[in-house]
């Protein structure tokens, strides 16, 4: 099982930066884009992606595979999806370990699962229909999560390592995300760590979260936290090297510190790096 | 339970039909948090969300009713309307309808209008990419072609009825300045399109115009164009020939047609 080779130090595509990376051609190893983003006829983002993916790698991150829904796969979005990944040619293509609705509902959510046999071997199945769909291996990501269900026979760690192994996807492991939910749900995110397989983890996000006191939340409009750095580092030192890049949805700013952060990652990591091949 | 009855209940929970909020009973406390603190981190951020796709598609309807107003008609929406599209600028689109339908917002054509200005600029902004046909094409056409001759139109291009005087209504709240109310007892005809594959937008049609332009849309040959503009303005057949005509080149200036089908040369 090969593993994609690392693409370096990326960051989100979002619109309010096309302009600046057109001009300036910054130095980002490669760009994640939200594949929904792109399943439009024409106009301006596709164009925009056109130009982007002329100079840089991509990989595609998409928010409505509702993986662990219990609705039917969505084959409309499926086709969409391959169609694109046709069109841009992604390194792999990635969504999350989540459902966002049923009954032909969306609720634009990353909505929470039990960690059960049942689920787990239902998104197996889920996996494996998609991965047989697309005709390629899929990343999937731990999301951030607000409730611990009274049904969950596992952690959730271990309800990941098992789906990665079955269903023989890769994972996205989300670094703020396991940070945030290791404190909405009292685990100790190292914990998570070393619970997941090296061989499977193709790729980090980093992103900002908010502290509610009570709770933390992933918003994505803070920079990234000195905790999440910090298990960044750790995550590094075992999974590494792997993609990394950081994920901004809201309260935009320049560019300029997006890439400030992106070169703080790769000090990281260099560093741990450096500290394992003298060890 | 089963994995499908506890998305059921979740579900049916963030969408306010579990009054009993049933599905606390399946969230296990944190240390910091109860399950009803922690089930509303999700509760809160599905209307949140939703809401932040309409703002985000009706910025100058936004501004149009005020945020007041503004957010008592996406509330009503959104408990109305739960979403049923993956792309959240589907789900943005049925708020002119909706309006259309629900009282008060019945009331008012006029920010019915600017709701569907704004909606059909949006819809304009990813519509399929096209390139402009030439207008040198026509010089191709024998005259006795000319009558069979259909065009096929950029897929952004839409002809709107719409309140008098919307136009400037829509640009004035687009700038938060004042504006002479419309006259909703009549009517005005705007062309929206993406320009060039960029840039969406719109001008003004006379009644005439806008006539021809949408049984153009519509597939209708220059001759049933020229046909319906006589039946509309009664005026000789060259005098008829030649408005239509300068209407084609106008719409060939603005890059609307992409391609001319001559019925006597296809094979
Ligand atoms: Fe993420």
């Amino acid at each position: 099982m090969q593993k994609p080779s690392p693409l370096g130090f990326g960051l989100g595509l979002r619109p309010v930066y096309y302009r600046e990376i057109f001009e300036s051609k910054p130095p980002v190893d490669w760009f994640e884009v939200i594949s929904e983003n792109y399943m439009v006829k024409g106009g301006p983002p596709l164009a925009a992606l056109e130009r982007i993916r002329a100079d840089y790698p991509i990989v595609m991150h998409g928010v409505s595979m509702s993986i662990a829904s219990t609705a039917p796969l969505d084959e409309d979005y499926l086709a969409a999806l391959k169609d694109l990944a046709d069109r841009f040619q992604p390194e792999y293509i990635s969504d999350h370990l989540c459902w966002t609705g049923v009954h032909g509902v969306n609720l634009h959510d990353l909505l929470p699962i039990p960690y059960t046999q049942e689920a787990l071997d239902h998104v197996v199945g889920r996996i494996a229909q998609v991965q047989d769909f697309l005709g390629r291996r899929i990343a999937i990501e731990n999301v951030s999560s607000y409730v611990t269900f009274a049904e969950s026979e596992m952690d959730e760690w271990t309800f990941v390592r098992e789906l990665a192994r079955r269903a023989d996807c890769w994972l996205l492991l989300d670094v703020n995300n396991v940070f945030v939910s290791g404190y909405n749900h009292d685990f100790d995110p190292h914990e998570f760590l070393r619970s997941i397989d090296v061989d499977r983890v193709v790729q980090f996000h980093l992103a900002g979260h908010e502290d509610r006191g009570t709770h933390k939340i992933d918003t994505h409009d803070e920079p990234v936290s000195e905790e999440v750095w910090a298990l960044f580092a750790e995550a590094w030192r075992r999974f590494g090297p792997v993609s990394t890049m950081i994920e901004r949805d809201d309260k935009f700013p320049p560019f300029a510190e997006l890439l400030a952060e992106l070169q703080r990652a790769r000090e990281i990591a260099a560093t741990v790096s450096k500290i394992g091949a003298a060890a | 339970m089963s994995l499908a009855a506890l998305q059921a209940k979740f579900q049916a929970a963030l969408l306010g039909l579990d009054a009993d909020q049933n599905i606390l009973a399946d969230v296990k406390a944190s240390r910091q948090l109860e399950p009803a603190a922690r089930f509303g981190v999700y509760a809160s951020a599905y209307r949140l969300r939703l809401a932040g796709f309409l703002a985000e598609d009706f910025k100058v309807l936004n501004n149009a009713l005020g945020n007041d107003g503004f957010h008592a008609l996406v509330e009503a929406y959104i408990d109305a309307t739960p979403s049923r599209h993956r792309n959240a600028r589907w789900y943005a689109r049925g708020l002119p309808d909706f309006m259309q339908a629900t009282s008060p917002w019945n009331e008012s054509r006029s920010l019915i209008d600017i709701a569907r200005l704004e909606r059909a600029m949006a819809d304009a902004f990813d519509a399929a990419d096209a390139s402009a046909c030439p207008v040198a094409a026509l010089a191709a056409l024998a005259p006795e072609d000319w009558p069979q001759v259909r065009f096929a139109f950029h897929a952004s291009a839409m002809v709107l009825t719409l309140a008098k005087g919307i136009g400037p209504a829509f640009e004035a709240a687009a700038a938060e300045t004042a504006c002479p109310e419309p006259d909703e007892t009549q009517d005005e005809f705007l062309l929206v399109w993406r320009n060039g594959e960029v840039q969406v937008v719109y001008r003004e049609l006379t009644s005439a115009e806008a006539m021809a332009l949408s049984e153009a849309l519509a597939g209708k040959n220059f001759g049933e164009i020229c046909a319906l503009l006589q039946f509309h303005d009664e005026a000789d057949a060259d005098t008829i020939a030649a408005r239509a005509g300068s209407y084609l080149a106008r719409w060939f200036a603005d890059g609307l047609v992409i391609e001319i089908r001559n019925p006597n040369t296809a094979l």
